[in-house]
């Protein structure tokens, strides 16, 4: 009897702590869907919290990198002459600097182009930190709604469209990429205006869906935003076609393939276009 | 409960190190992952009902640094508890050739869920199974830095293998 009892308290306490278990995932679930005003706070700090360690850890790999490209790579040379591979060495290290600089000022450089070419107001920000599953595009930029930041603006890099903004706490944001599976924008083909969806497809890659077989695409067709999702201004690059398979008999739509003109695995730097306004097709 | 706060802050420590310095720990598609190792490690010596607390934070705050849907985190590491709760009732897991597959089996789990649950199933093969892989060879060195980490935070330290007690 008292064994009965105890193992009845046991399985109680199982369905007990489930239901706890169930219940709280559906109260997560709830705080990130519905009204965020109780968490928000709590939310944002820790965000901003975050934000500012994925920085500092951040900063030191690439001045590794740098010292790696710039000094530890040219030990080989120590068999040679002291003196010459002293000299190779600080010379090496200036080109480094140099080079760093001058990739950095061209990348910079098409910022400054994509902005003027936007012609809305933007900010620039640098990457701080990565998604932690690895097949998720997602990155946190060290700009934040202190800068004017909100959710749904528009964020580009050197070539075209990176992505659009998720959310945004204080100091920093989260900007979904264009390769991420819940990634979707509206777009055409420039050639022959013939409209689709471009959806994330991982790997820093994206499918355009949604294209009838009976149009003609090409392999290097270059893919723009249509502006008609209200997010993403008219006319902004997003990639080139890189595969095109008409799929199976079954299959309504062409199976495309779109290389994003931005290497979203290797982005360092970002534009995001701060409006208050939706992107209206007629407003281009 | 301070237990719990130490999982809590070890994988906090962990998510800023793997989110900062995330492209430098990936290969291909995966990458190197210490919390399942953790929710592992720490579901083999925290008991329900209060063990399960730690690791519904655990999910919270990898959610708060990740582009997943809404209580995927929660729901793969709570699933991910409770099945080494049970296994734990069951079998013996002290060397490290056990402690490999019991990982890779229980992230196995995880990935699953969190594959799926994103839309991005096609991920599980193959590399997720690599990802359930490579955690797994790496959880013995993962469950040796987390014994030490807590061993030295407590002065008595968690002599492994010995557990509070087991309920479930």
């Amino acid at each position: 009897m008292l064994f009965r009892t105890a193992n009845s308290k046991k399985r109680l306490t199982a369905y007990l702590v489930l239901a706890v278990v169930i219940l709280l995932i559906f109260v997560v679930v709830g705080l990130r869907f519905g009204s965020p005003a109780v968490v928000s706070p709590i939310k944002y700090f820790f965000v901003d919290l975050t934000g500012y360690l994925q920085k500092g850890l951040s900063r030191p790999m690439r001045w590794g990198g740098e010292l790696w490209r710039s000094y530890i790579a040219l030990q080989d040379v120590e068999s040679e002459n002291k003196a010459l591979r002293q000299e190779v060495v600080r010379l090496q290290k200036e080109i480094g600097r140099y080079r760093e600089a001058f990739i950095a000022n061209a990348r910079l450089k098409r910022l400054l182009g994509m902005k003027e070419e936007v012609g809305a107001p933007a900010v620039t920000a640098n990457v701080a930190g990565v998604d932690i599953a690895p097949w998720s595009a997602m990155i946190t930029v060290d700009r934040g709604r202190k800068d004017g930041i909100k959710p749904g603006m528009v964020v580009l890099s050197g070539a075209g469209v990176a992505g659009q903004v998720m959310e945004s706490s204080l100091h920093f944001s989260k900007v979904l990429l264009l390769s991420d599976y819940n990634s979707a924008v509206a777009a055409f083909i420039q050639r022959n205006r013939a409209r689709g969806i471009v959806k994330g497809a991982g790997e820093g890659q994206c499918r355009l869906a949604y294209v009838e077989k009976a149009v003609d695409v090409e392999i290097g067709d270059r893919v723009i935003t249509s502006g008609t999702d209200r997010i993403f201004p008219k006319g902004l690059l997003i990639g080139k076609v890189s595969s095109v398979a008409e799929g199976s008999i079954s299959d309504l739509f062409q199976v495309i393939t779109v290389t994003p003109a931005v290497d979203l695995k290797k982005i360092e730097e970002v534009v995001i276009i701060v409006t208050n306004q939706p992107f209206v097709e007629s407003r281009h | 409960m301070k237990k719990g706060l130490i999982a809590i802050s070890f994988g906090y420590i962990l998510l800023v190190i793997e989110t900062a310095l995330g492209p430098l720990f990936q290969f291909g598609q995966i990458r190197m992952d210490g919390l399942v190792p953790l929710t592992a490690w720490y579901g083999f010596q925290h008991p329900l009902p209060g063990g399960i607390l730690a690791v519904l934070g655990l999910g919270i705050l990898s959610e708060q640094l990740s582009a997943m849907p809404a209580g995927l985190y929660t729901l793969a590491y709570a699933g991910e508890y409770l099945m080494i709760r049970y296994i734990s009732n069951h079998i013996m897991c002290t060397s490290a050739w056990q402690q490999v597959i019991l990982v890779s089996f229980l992230s196995i789990e995880v990935v699953s869920v969190l594959s799926i649950g994103s839309g991005a199933a096609e991920f599980l093969w193959p590399w997720g199974f690599a990802q359930a892989l490579l955690n797994g060879v790496l959880a013995p060195f993962w469950f040796f830095v987390f014994d030490k980490a807590s061993s030295f935070i407590f002065s008595e330290g968690l002599r492994p293998g010995i557990k509070e007690h087991s309920e479930v």
